[in-house]
């Protein structure tokens, strides 16, 4: 008989790491070892039918659309900017809470009434230039991958999208929020065809990180 | 991608071309399936590879709009699309061309373009082989495609597939009942095809949705899985209505229709399926391959698509890619089965022996005079030799 191709996970690398391994834990799903520990990037786990890879949160989109993993935890900000690209994404996972927010240097004129024709930086341009489409206001994106706070400094923006988080690396380089795109957490994303090829390998871990994500949100 | 003026050479991103083997593979595979779908009275039609935009989409084929390639013509100065699908190209045969009262089973092969890949890294010109039946409402001709195709992945080698099973009418009339305006309605398409459930909770509360309607909808969310799923679905939409009890009713009976066909364990329902719902209008079904993160195969019911054409018709039928297909298997072995014969100076015996091979179905390749001797580049592993006697024989080439 052949050997069944383990049911891969992709995780995000960074800050949604280890709150997204504690929410495995709890569903009884963890790797042999820490992904910092070996500097792996594919990792085992005590199931022996699951695998964990760690990625850029940018390419898991890309990855479970192309179904190099079945699954990731994904944040809804990549998500809408990847335009969901026919994923499921059937759960809010209650993890990586954050806004994206459009902010601008503290001199700024607040009194503004259009931002037609306004530079602003960012690594979401599909997020960025939908927002102010639906205002009717046309501006001008640069797409920058980081350091955005420093754009308008360096004068290449006049205002930025980024995510915050408590709002301290904006303040540190003299900016303040001006308005919410979105409210941004992590989501389960699922591939459509695995969904229905290996649903009854699938659903069962849909269901129970379902389960659980409920439990924290009711305690 | 920019292409150096150095390169022209280069195919744009998402366009290939087919080389020997596959080129053959693919080539024998399309025969294969159009003459199976003849052999069930789907007849060849030959749709063009460009026409009037406005009639590539009409209709529901407006979906197509962003996947088509467009260009002006020179001669009328109106707008031409190239195909992206040639399904729409049958149903305006159907009803414009051929206008029959009878049942019309249509059959194609051809290249279609597609302005975006689907999923990036994919092919956009993929080779779209199809049938189509007009002309009959009913599980009947719904059973007939399934079957076809069906038969299709199983000439294909590809037995393996999971067949997903799904009605569009489920969705369509609860959202019906849910009182919601057009914009709300899209923006529940996507709700629904991501299967967000808590967005879609929060979207039914903010619009103050009826609970039964609102309760059904989310359940109807959830409702998939095995055959055991039907079952399921009959218990939470009991208050929905005959209608809905009529549609699991006719997915169950397509089922025990297909008797023998569909193997339980490769089949999956998806009551709350979205893909092609702003153009099927009843049963729809997609094929799935381990290891594929996308459908080989898609069809379903896509009735009064011919309104826009001046003659709405009942349609279902399926279609799906030739190349995909071929891609599924190991590259065909023994391609090095030529014959290499002399060239046949003044040798009518020698041109008489090809001639009868050749119509025998056997390959056979001159040498040509002056030319590198490498048969096995050729392709050959056995040459025609002359006998002493005078007359033909073959012998292997090492």
């Amino acid at each position: 008989m052949s050997e069944i191709e383990p049911l891969r996970i992709a995780l995000a690398r960074g800050r949604l790491l280890d709150e997204s391994l504690a929410l495995l834990k709890r569903i009884d799903i963890y790797p042999e070892q820490h992904p910092d520990e070996g500097r792996m990037l594919a990792l085992e786990t005590n199931r022996p039918d699951i695998e964990l890879v760690v990625l850029r949160g940018g390419d898991i989109p890309t990855c479970v659309e192309q179904n190099g993993a079945a699954m990731g935890f994904v944040g809804s900000d990549i998500l809408q900017e990847h335009r969901h690209s026919g994923l499921h994404d059937p759960i809010a996972l209650g993890i990586g809470n954050c806004r994206m927010m459009l902010a601008a240097p503290e001199d700024h004129d607040a009194a503004l009434a259009s931002y037609d024709g306004m530079r602003i930086a960012t690594k979401y341009p599909n997020i960025t230039r939908d927002f102010f489409s639906k205002r009717g206001e046309q501006v001008r994106i640069i797409p920058l991958y980081g350091s955005m706070e420093l754009a308008p400094m360096l004068g290449i923006a006049d205002y930025i999208v980024d995510l915050v988080n408590t709002g301290k690396t904006l303040q540190a380089h003299g900016l303040v929020p001006v308005s919410e795109l979105m409210r941004v957490s992590a989501r389960l994303a699922v591939n459509r065809a695995a969904f229905r090829l290996e649903y009854d390998r699938i659903h069962p871990v849909v269901s129970a990180i379902a389960q659980v994500v409920e439990q924290a949100a009711t305690v | 991608m920019v292409v150096s003026p150095e390169e022209p050479w280069l195919l744009p991103e998402g366009v290939d071309e087919l080389l020997p083997p596959r080129s053959g593979d693919i080539e024998r595979l399309g025969r294969m399936l159009l003459d199976t779908c003849a052999t069930w009275g789907y007849e060849l039609v030959m749709p063009p590879l460009v026409e009037y935009l406005d009639a590539l989409l009409t209709g529901t084929a407006g979906a197509l709009g962003l996947q088509t390639f467009t260009l002006t013509d020179q001669l009328s100065g109106r707008l031409l699309g190239i195909r992206a699908d040639i399904t729409p190209q049958a149903a305006r045969i159907d009803a414009r061309r051929l206008r029959r009262d009878v049942p019309v089973r249509l059959c194609y092969l051809g290249t279609v373009l597609h302005a975006r890949a689907d999923v990036a890294g994919e092919s956009r010109c993929p080779l779209q082989l199809g049938a189509e039946l007009f002309g009959h409402v009913g599980l009947e001709s719904d059973a007939e495609v399934l079957a076809l195709a069906i038969e299709t992945l199983a000439l294909a080698g590809l037995e393996q597939a999971h067949i997903s099973l799904g009605h569009t009418e489920l969705v369509r009339e609860l959202l019906a009942r849910c009182g919601l305006s057009a914009g709300q309605e899209q923006q529940l398409h996507g709700i629904l095809q991501r299967k967000a459930g808590d967005e879609l909770r929060s979207c039914l509360r903010d619009w103050s949705v009826p609970g039964r309607e609102a309760k059904a909808l989310a359940a109807l969310m959830q409702l998939h899985g095995g055959l055991g799923v039907l079952a399921e679905a009959r218990r939470h939409l009991r208050h929905c209505g005959t209608e809905m009890l009529r549609y699991i009713d006719d997915l169950e009976a397509l089922v025990k229709r297909m008797d023998g066909l569909l193997d339980a364990d490769r089949v999956h329902f998806e009551l709350c399926e979205m893909h092609g719902y702003t153009y099927h209008n009843g049963i729809v079904f997609g094929a799935y391959l381990p290891g594929l993160g996308s459908a080989v195969l898609q069809g379903g019911r896509y009735d009064n698509v011919g309104r826009a054409f001046g003659r709405a018709r009942p349609a279902t039928g399926f279609s799906t890619d030739v190349k995909l297909l071929v891609n599924q298997q190991p590259p065909g072995s023994g391609r090095c089965t030529a014959l290499l014969a002399p060239w046949p100076t003044h040798d009518s015996a020698l041109q008489a022996e090809v001639t009868r091979r050749r119509r025998a179905g056997e390959t056979v390749i001159y040498a040509l005079p002056g030319q590198v001797q490498d048969p096995a580049a050729q392709g050959c592993n056995r040459e025609l030799y002359r006998q002493q006697d005078g007359g033909w024989q073959v012998r292997p080439l090492d």
